[in-house]
């Protein structure tokens, strides 16, 4: 065995590292076990991994495709609607507040002008406020402009982030300022050298970005549990409250609704950890 | 990238094309619609078709009540008109931040008054004399007793009159006793530990507050006496499950679906439960279909030397104070005070129907699920005698609820019950004092309950006495 590993520390790595990586899957292994367990198999207790009783039917359940067991009725749940919102609004969130940010990570870095560095102080101020704190205010902004229960309601104000500025700037800081000035002298215009120079080259921190914050969207639940009381705008993790009843949680079509809900995330983050692992590393270099 | 970026942008304009375009009219244009937050249950679907027919210019659309967003949603004006509020600390809360409109110049007039609904139920719909709310049902515990399991440990029956003693005893055998079948059974299914010290607190003629609130009584006594009876069921006699125990063997829900279920599927012999529980039989009836017939109810325990007693609670709406909408709002009321609801209840046993005349006795309780009439009695008898907790205008009632649950937690994992109910009466003490020294509002409802003159040390004689006569 040893001679797979350099020496004994690496062997006691391993180990430590494995039981570590066993324990952190232990809860999603159990959850896609559970969701393919009967109500019966669950309530009954004790702690097995595999089903006795394998029911998949949980899933078409939760689509209202079958009948739920203990009722005999079907779910009036809009769980497929649920799905596209969270889609949705993950993607759109994303898509605006990438553009934004560029937007302005290009005017901290790339551009002079009077005040840049204490603006983006104060930029990176906004960062300081926990953002409990905020959600009162913010509620109260999104009754005035009349957005609750509205898709703008929970987009908008997700679509501008200190984080993601911060994030590009040092990314764009890291690009020699010579492009730019050949540019200039090429007769680019600024927006020009944003599009055609910067924004390609800033491409992996982009990406970076993009994937963070559509991790992070896409399992927003407090500030969309606010806004919204009208099921048809429920993302997902809204969503899934729903199967919390008076009747007792039905916990298999939790599961099974839960493993519904974070397979995109794992086979996202499967495909671009290296972008992730990029980005998190650039949150953390000082500028 | 600029490409790849415009492409992006279609995408999401499509998108929001659809999700917009695809939404439903939820809203009905030939009629006020009044949204209930309520909690989710398809016996609400009936409700709100029976309202429906009796006020045929008024829509209702439910909606699912959320304790977290209420007070923020009703304090920005978009709150629902009618929303349920569950135990007397929510309710409280809600009064003292505004959210729930004052009833009292309505309620006569237009036929929801206390008076409407049991007496013991006026100090859970009414705050400082004010009413602020009326039932949608009306809920104590009573015992129900799988009789089989008991037979099968050689465990004693209940008996009317009995005694906390004569529960342990029983629950003692169901748990000593080598059973019949071969099967191993839980003594006490609780679903809710709060609820059973609550129910034991009221049993020992224990209270929260001192009459004028000023003062926790958790250290006196009758809260004392309760909390170890809580302590040696949990972890002397071992005959319930702790939370933390109940939370480890099962999928135990946010409203005790654990405990329950393991009730209805005949692992359990005993379970405190209100009327609602058997809302759920039918589900477990292809599981066990011998389950009615084993089933049995009686009134809780009494504590030696004092009547039974229970809390009584209620699932009560209020009118949001700043619905656009209160006329409608209270035509909800008017129907939550008729027959015709009432009879609702009677019918799929969600708990004792709001009006009392309708449940005069087991007989008028028979429905589909349970048509013995002995086994509704219990739950009449409970609501009658029973009363709601206390709580204090002078201190947030949520914060002391979840001090209570703490207080009950540390128990269960073996902090002893006298030392832990006098540390959170301190703590609920404290927090009445700087409360007081804070809040001008409530020194002058200080002046009001005691007669005289606030200042900051009002307390200290009290506390000095407390000293003296404290062991």
């Amino acid at each position: 065995m040893l001679t797979v590993f350099k020496d004994r520390g690496a062997l006691i790595r391993f180990i430590a590292l494995g039981l570590l990586g066993f324990i952190l899957a232990m809860p999603f292994v159990w959850m896609i076990g559970a969701s393919v367990k009967s109500r019966a198999e669950i309530e009954a207790g004790g702690i097995h991994i595999v089903a006795e009783d394998f029911n998949p039917e949980n899933y078409p359940i939760l689509f209202g495709q079958l009948p739920e067991p203990m009722t005999g009725e079907k779910l009036q749940l809009k769980f497929g609607r649920w799905f596209f919102n969270s889609f949705f609004f993950a993607f759109t969130t994303t898509l605006i507040q990438v553009m934004t940010s560029a937007l302005a990570a290009f005017a901290f870095s790339r551009l002079r002008w009077r005040g840049r560095d204490s603006v983006f102080l104060l930029y990176l101020g906004t960062m300081m406020i926990p953002g409990l704190t905020l959600m009162i205010p913010n509620f109260q902004v999104m009754v005035w402009l009349d957005f609750l229960n509205t898709y703008h309601g929970l987009i908008i104000p997700a679509s501008f982030t200190a984080f993601g500025t911060f994030l590009l700037r040092q990314f764009m800081l890291g690009i020699p300022t010579a492009l730019d000035e050949a540019a200039h002298i090429d007769g680019a215009s600024n927006w020009q050298i944003f599009l055609d120079v910067i924004l390609p080259l800033a491409r992996p921190g982009i990406i970076a970005l993009a994937m963070i914050t559509f991790l992070f969207q896409y399992q927003q639940f407090f500030w969309p549990l606010i806004m919204l009381n009208d099921q048809q705008f429920f993302p997902l993790p809204v969503g899934l409250l729903e199967l919390d009843s008076t009747f007792g949680q039905q916990t298999e079509l939790i599961m099974a609704a839960a493993t519904i809900t974070v397979a995109p995330l794992i086979v996202l983050f499967i495909v671009c950890q290296k972008f992730l692992v990029r980005g998190i590393q650039l949150g953390g270099v000082k500028g | 990238m600029k490409y790849i970026f415009l492409a992006c942008i279609l995408l999401a304009g499509a998108m929001y094309a659809f999700a917009v375009g695809s939404l439903e009219t939820i809203e009905d244009p030939n009629r006020t619609t009044i949204i209930w937050s309520t909690d989710r249950n398809p016996a609400r679907l009936l409700q709100v078709d029976v309202f429906e027919r009796m006020f045929p210019q008024l829509h209702v659309v439910v909606e699912k009540r959320d304790e977290t967003k209420i007070i923020v949603r009703c304090a920005t004006g978009t709150g629902p008109d009618v929303i349920d509020v569950g135990d007397v600390f929510e309710f409280s809360t809600l009064v003292e931040a505004g959210v729930l409109m004052d009833l009292t110049p309505y309620a006569e007039r237009m036929g929801f008054a206390p008076d409407k609904t049991y007496a013991s139920l006026e100090g859970a719909i009414t705050y400082e004399g004010r009413q602020y709310r009326f039932p949608c049902n009306v809920h104590a515990n009573a015992v129900i007793y799988n009789r089989h399991i008991l037979e099968d440990h050689d465990a004693p029956m209940p008996q009317p009159g009995w005694t906390w003693d004569d529960f342990v005893a029983s629950a003692l055998a169901v748990r000593n006793n080598p059973s019949k079948s071969g099967q191993e059974h839980i003594p006490l299914a609780n679903w809710l530990s709060e609820w059973v010290f609550q129910d034991l607190l009221i049993s020992h003629g224990g209270r929260f507050f001192s009459d004028d609130g000023l003062h926790s009584a958790l250290a006196e006594e009758p809260a004392l006496a309760s909390m170890r009876r809580f302590r040696d069921m949990a972890l002397v006699d071992d005959i319930m499950p702790t939370s933390a125990e109940a939370k480890s063997l099962s999928s135990q829900g946010g409203w005790g679906s654990g405990g329950i279920a393991w009730f209805f599927n005949q692992q359990a012999a005993y379970i405190f439960i209100g009327r609602w529980g058997i809302v759920r039989i039918p589900a477990y009836l292809k599981r066990n279909p011998q389950l009615k017939e084993r089933m049995a109810s009686i009134v809780m325990p009494r504590a030696a030397g004092r009547p039974p007693q229970v809390g009584v609670r209620t699932r009560a709406a209020g009118i949001n104070a700043k619905s656009e909408r209160p006329e409608e709002a209270m035509a909800f009321l008017q129907y939550l005070a008729s027959d015709d609801y009432s009879a609702l209840i009677v019918k799929d046993g969600d708990s004792l129907p709001p009006s009392p005349a309708l449940a005069g006795s087991g007989q008028d309780l028979t429905n589909d699920i349970i048509d013995r009439e002995e086994f509704h009695q219990p739950f009449i008898d409970a609501a009658r005698t029973g009363r709601p907790l206390d709580v204090s205008p002078f201190v947030e009632s949520q914060i002391v609820k979840r001090w209570i649950k703490e207080a009950v937690e540390s128990v269960e994992n073996g902090a002893d019950p006298d030392e832990e109910l006098r540390r959170t009466a301190a703590e609920v003490d404290a927090r009445i004092r700087q409360n007081l020294r804070r809040r001008p509002e409530l020194q002058a409802k200080f002046e009001a309950v005691t007669g005289r003159p606030y200042h900051d040390d009002w307390w200290r004689p009290q506390m000095a006495a407390t000293d003296v006569s404290a062991p």
